[in-house]
């Protein structure tokens, strides 16, 4: 039974939980996680270079989560092996929904901010591109503020 | 991720090949950043990266702003050819076109 993590759906219709991932936050997982992605995002619909775009907007989530979120030494790369990361996958009418759920403390919306990427400095980038990939973004704390939930939504091309 | 480091005509050319990402990118930041220490010119050809994301960018950032500081003649950044099939996290900060060239004077 997938772990509960509740998405209403979009314009009347019923959620499709295609797949639910649960991986130890660890950045070697990562690699594991995106042929699964990629996977779903073709299931949805997307052509190839939406799929690579969805792949890396959820790696880049997920990275997030490792990184920042979890880690307790980020300096010497010693990642906590003791936490956990969901990805749910939904298929949606015309497009994928996914919600990357973790355990970790509450994350405050300042330190999540993208920065300009013409800007010649490392950090920030991921979230710009989480931003510029995805139609519609949501970054929420969980119940109880036992974690945070981003939820993530790209719609496929309509053609007129 | 594998990498190679070899010196032709008196640069250093660092070939990356695979997925660079969270989990290898500190790994190609310490290398690149030994290369930029060794006083050469340096050249990073991500012909045969698969995947990068923004860590691995963020290696390359910090390799290029540390030849910045260290070279007389400052850094900069060329653009080669790169394969069509590469991901696009690089083109998203204007790097997918090409290799990025941090060089050392």
């Amino acid at each position: 039974m997938a772990k509960s993590m509740h998405y209403n759906g979009t314009d009347g219709c019923p959620p499709d939980l295609l797949i639910q991932i649960s991986f130890p936050s660890l950045p070697d997982r990562l690699r594991l996680v995106r042929p699964i992605v990629r996977e779903g995002a073709y299931a949805c619909g997307f052509g190839c270079q939406d799929v690579d775009d969805i792949v890396l907007a959820i790696d880049e989530a997920c990275a997030n989560v490792i990184e920042h979120a979890y880690a307790w030494r980020q300096d010497a790369y010693a990642w906590r092996q003791d936490a956990e990361i969901i990805i749910n996958i939904f298929r949606i009418e015309r497009g994928i929904h996914i919600q990357v759920r973790d355990f970790a403390p509450p994350v405050s919306l300042r330190d999540i901010r993208p920065r300009d990427p013409k800007e010649l400095a490392p950090g920030g980038l991921g979230t710009h591109f989480i931003r510029s990939i995805m139609d519609d973004t949501r970054f929420l704390r969980a119940p109880e503020d036992n974690g945070n939930i981003l939820e993530l939504t790209k719609r496929t091309m309509v053609e007129a | 991720m594998t990498d190679i480091v070899t010196e032709e005509l008196g640069k250093l050319v660092v070939r990356l090949q695979g997925e660079v990402d969270l989990d290898c990118s500190p790994v190609v930041r310490k290398l690149l950043l030994e290369c930029v220490g060794w006083e050469r010119d340096v050249i990073v050809d991500l012909s045969a990266v698969d995947y990068i994301d923004s860590s691995g960018i963020a290696s390359l950032v910090v390799a290029l702003q540390a030849a910045n500081r260290a070279g007389a003649a400052g850094g900069r950044t060329d653009r080669p050819p790169i394969r069509d099939d590469a991901n696009r996290g690089g083109e998203k900060c204007g790097l997918t076109s090409g290799a990025m060239r941090p060089r050392l004077r």
